[in-house]
């Protein structure tokens, strides 16, 4: 079996409401920027995102 | 991204998926596993949505997402089973991308940034929108530290090394990065 998937972390830090303040203030650096700039040119229709199955559909 | 056609599926019974290959890197033979053996089970129990890409019939890669979070703790506050459903630290909602691969006879086109661009976008113009998330969390093999990096993920903490002793990063992307800082609220 594979490594489970893990839905929420826990991050010990010495003070977490300024350590939360902090990454929400945060500016972003010139790599998240360039990636943003990508993601502004993604165009959805071509990529035609999947439709989410119906329920019954995941017993098949 | 290369300019190959490529089509995006939602992972389902049917898919035949036994003949991606990921042994590369630490790591790889998990994600391996995990597509061939787990992600349908995470699948049909609405835990998690695996999203295939294709070219032509060939399966370049893969992605996992699901909702998750991030709690920051006090060190030496109470852990989770000290505190029971009273919880823990500051919750900070996101999605969460838990799977990302590339078939090794794939690697090196750009692929895996395209998947992980599709992540980040699908996370902040179709999610965000009507549920509140403000980031994408990434659980990362060590190893892929800097390439993760290179798109402008930071590291999100130090995590507790987790049940499985796996060498991962929890690593995590602004979707709403502020151009002035923000009013301090939580100060």
């Amino acid at each position: 079996m594979a490594r489970p998937l893990e839905f929420e972390y826990v991050i010990e830090c010495e003070d977490p409401a300024a350590e939360v303040a902090r990454l929400l203030s945060m500016r972003p650096n010139e790599a998240a920027l360039r990636t943003l700039r990508e993601v502004d040119k993604l165009d959805w229709s071509r990529l035609k995102l999947a439709e989410p199955r119906k329920r019954s559909s995941t017993t098949e | 991204m290369t300019n190959e056609p490529l089509t995006l599926t939602q992972l389902q019974s049917r898919d035949e998926v036994s003949g991606f290959c990921c042994r590369e890197g630490p790591g790889a033979e998990d994600l391996e596993d995990f597509l061939k053996n787990d992600a349908l089970r995470y699948e049909n129990d609405y835990l998690s949505r695996t999203y295939l890409v294709w070219s032509e019939s060939r399966l370049v890669g893969f992605c996992t997402l699901s909702a998750g979070s991030v709690r920051f703790r006090a060190e030496g506050e109470k852990t989770q089973a000290e505190a029971g459903l009273e919880g823990i630290g500051l919750p900070m909602p996101g999605v969460l991308l838990g799977r990302l691969a590339v078939d090794d006879r794939f690697r090196s086109r750009g692929f895996g940034r395209g998947i992980f661009e599709w992540a980040l976008g699908l996370a902040r113009d179709r999610i965000a929108p009507y549920v509140g998330c403000r980031w994408l969390f990434i659980d990362a093999y060590a190893c892929r530290r800097e390439w993760y990096e290179r798109l402008g993920c930071k590291i999100a903490g130090k995590a507790p090394p987790n049940a499985s002793g796996a060498d991962t990063i929890k690593m995590c992307f602004d979707l709403f990065p502020p151009e002035e800082p923000t009013l301090d609220l939580w100060g």
